[in-house]
């Protein structure tokens, strides 16, 4: 098991390597810059060179790669020339440096990461428990009580509550539970750093609470009603299954079959999924973000891209993707626990 | 052709063959939320069509002053307080926009949107996905290993950070007119489409390889059944193998896992509009209706109201037609 977990952690360098080579080049052939401003804010384009030429955009697109992975003063040692000739501006990738942002030019890649990841991260984990409570139990249920009036009403709300998309649902819960009853804060998040742990607050009042419940419904709603879903299926299956029918004979209280034999070996396809959630919900929902004005990391997938912020864009990318292996390094972990017969070697 | 059948008093008769189709289609239409799903669906494919004559008014006619009005009959649902400074309105049914434009009309047409994507986006990833899948299952060996190595690559791909980076592309091409040639005509047509072909192309590009996936599995499931085995000893050729008896078996599974994936298309259609990333302007989708609306949520919540409703429905429709095709044609499921 050990060596299969060195060996998953080895495999992740060439598929991240990858991922940050794609939106490298593909980020670069977008045309216009970070530093293209039209109208009232042109900027001479003698001016525009020497920006660029200080983040070595000037530089061939390889070489701002190879210097965006180690860093500029190795490439200035190795290379020299033209390449020497500059301040450097990052340490590179492998020093732990994601370099400086070209829009908000006053702060790093790391702050922007720092700042807002921490906040995606809880609303994200707050969303995923409720998924997970509501969404389970639910599909349990739905699937032990097949087609009675509880699976019914558990599978409409389900088969509801997948088909309102995040970008209706923010809306429709602000208008009911801030405009209207005026329960809830309409927007922005309730906490500051420092934080516990790096992204735990140091203060869960009301104040925290209050402005966690809406942005976290709106965003584990549809995780739940997926899960319960899959739950369902699942089970639904297993029961069928042939040593389900030989716990019963042998005499197994039913409670017994379904939670020991039969719950364990439905959860398969359930974790599946929860793996590419997980990692897609604590790196922010930029909807959620920009319908409820929360200051997370989600917003940053869209604006980076849209500012040209090169650096930002590798950044949150880079973020997301280490993220997302892991989770799913996680999920193969489980499912061997989860069924005995599944070993790696 | 019949099936004969023996009656009790020894005389045969014959009962009509029900193909695995037909049968199929009586249990679908049987599930009363797929039957509903499935004629909410065609409503909306003929609203959509017909959308210049339903709409009463066009979808990019402003009328100035009546912008942000509500229809009296919502007023209800608006924020107490409002009465101060609604203005009511009977032309409209549904109210109109911050630009005067009837939100009516504009949904109507917003339906193109979600159903051209939902039909062009489900078929491209169904046709590239299935050939991908046939082939890489049919040939197997190291063909199918490195076809495999390939989607399982693509799958760890940050999928939304791509479809960004795709749409920013194309919408910045378009932006500065091709090179003449090839780029031109694309972006000609996409101008045609209101933006539409570059979105296409985007989701499509995508979406195909969990189809891929669903194919190449199912192949690998039938390719050394006995019947396939029986067609290769009387002589058929690959082609025939793959047409006649792999392909009509596969194809149940592959429609209900591209039903199922067309909220998720629509999803993205709304989610990149809403992001401005979506049709072009003044293209009505129910994702940019939905974006605009978002800065007046708390004086003018009505107006984020009915695109929502569309949206919610049409998804909802997509997932109980999904749910019924499934059940439909793998009737195991039922007890």
């Amino acid at each position: 098991m050990t060596k299969y977990i060195i060996r998953r952690i080895l495999w992740f360098i060439p598929v991240l390597l990858t991922v940050a080579a794609f939106t490298f080049f593909l980020v670069r052939e977008i045309p216009g810059g970070p530093f293209d401003f039209a109208g009232d804010k042109s900027i001479p384009p003698q001016v525009v060179a020497n920006i660029e030429a200080k983040y070595h955009l000037d530089w061939p697109v390889h070489m701002q790669f190879l210097s965006y992975l180690v860093g500029d003063d190795v490439i200035a040692a190795v290379f020299g020339g033209r390449y020497a000739e500059t301040k450097g501006i990052s340490k590179g990738l492998i020093r732990g440096d994601l370099g400086p942002s070209l829009r908000y030019r006053s702060l790093t890649v790391t702050d922007i990461v720092g700042t807002t990841l921490p906040i995606s991260t809880q609303l994200g984990i707050l969303a995923m428990m409720i998924g997970l409570i509501i969404g389970i139990p639910a599909g349990i249920i739905a699937a032990l009580k097949q087609n009675s009036w509880l699976d019914f009403s558990a599978t409409f709300t389900a088969v509801l509550g997948v088909s309102i998309p995040n970008l209706v649902l923010g809306p429709i819960l602000i208008w009911v539970f801030a405009v209207w009853l005026r329960w809830l804060p309409a927007a922005t998040w309730g906490a500051k750093p420092p934080w516990i742990l790096g992204f735990i607050p140091r203060n869960l009042g009301w104040n925290f609470w209050s402005h966690a419940i809406l942005p976290a419904f709106a965003l584990g709603t549809g995780l739940s009603a997926a899960i319960a879903r899959l739950t369902r299926a699942s089970l639904l299956q297993v029961i069928r299954e042939d040593y389900i029918r030989t716990a019963r004979a042998k005499g197994l209280a039913e409670s017994v079959v379904i939670f020991r034999h039969a719950l364990k070996n439905s959860m398969i396809p359930v974790v599946t999924i929860i793996g590419p959630m997980f990692a897609a919900v604590v790196t922010g929902s930029m909807i959620i973000e920009q319908i409820f004005g929360i200051n997370g990391m989600g917003r940053h997938f869209v604006y980076s891209i849209g500012n040209r912020d090169y650096p930002l864009v590798m950044g949150v990318t880079l973020v997301y993707s280490v993220i997302l292996v892991i989770a799913n390094l996680v999920v193969d972990i489980t499912y061997a626990w989860l069924d005995p017969r599944i070993r790696y070697e | 052709m019949g099936v004969a059948e023996l009656n009790v008093d020894g005389g045969v008769s014959l009962r009509k063959q029900r193909s695995l189709w037909a049968d199929a289609f009586r249990r679908l239409v049987q599930n009363r939320a797929a039957l509903f799903g499935g004629i909410f669906i065609i409503i909306l494919v003929f609203v959509a069509i017909f959308a210049d004559k339903i709409a009463p008014y066009g979808y990019a006619k402003q009328d100035l002053l009546s912008n942000n009005v509500v229809a009296k009959w919502m007023m209800p649902l608006m924020p107490p307080g409002s009465e101060r400074y609604v203005h009511t309105t009977t032309k409209y049914i549904l109210g109109a926009d911050y630009l005067g434009r009837d939100i009516l009309s504009r949904t109507i047409y917003g339906s193109r949107v979600s159903l051209s994507i939902a039909f062009v986006a489900a078929t491209v990833s169904l046709v590239i996905g299935t050939l991908y899948g046939i082939v890489s299952g049919y040939l197997g060996g190291v063909v199918d290993d490195l076809m495999m190595r390939l989607v399982d690559f693509l799958y760890g791909f940050p999928f939304l950070v791509v479809v960004i980076l795709l749409q920013t592309y194309f919408k910045a091409m378009a932006r500065r007119g091709g090179q003449g040639g090839f780029g031109t005509w694309m972006i000609h047509i996409n101008q045609a489409m209101g933006g539409m072909f570059f979105l296409f192309i985007a989701i499509g590009l995508i979406n195909w390889i969990g189809m891929a996936r669903i194919a190449r599995g199912q192949v690998l499931s039938y390719r050394e059944k006995e019947f396939i085995e029986a067609a290769r000893a009387l002589g058929a050729g690959h082609s025939r193998i793959i047409l006649k008896h792999l392909l009509p078996n596969i194809v149940g599974p592959l429609i209900v896992a591209e039903t199922m994936a067309i909220p998720g298309y629509i999803f993205t259609e709304a989610f990149l509009s809403f992001i401005g990333l979506g049709v072009d302007p003044p293209t009505p989708s129910w994702g940019i209706m939905i974006s605009e609306a978002v800065p007046a949520l708390r004086s003018y919540p009505v107006q984020i109201l009915v695109p929502s409703v569309a949206l919610t429905l049409t998804t909802l429709a997509f997932n109980f037609l999904g749910d019924g095709l499934r059940d439909a044609l793998d009737p195991r499921l039922q007890q």
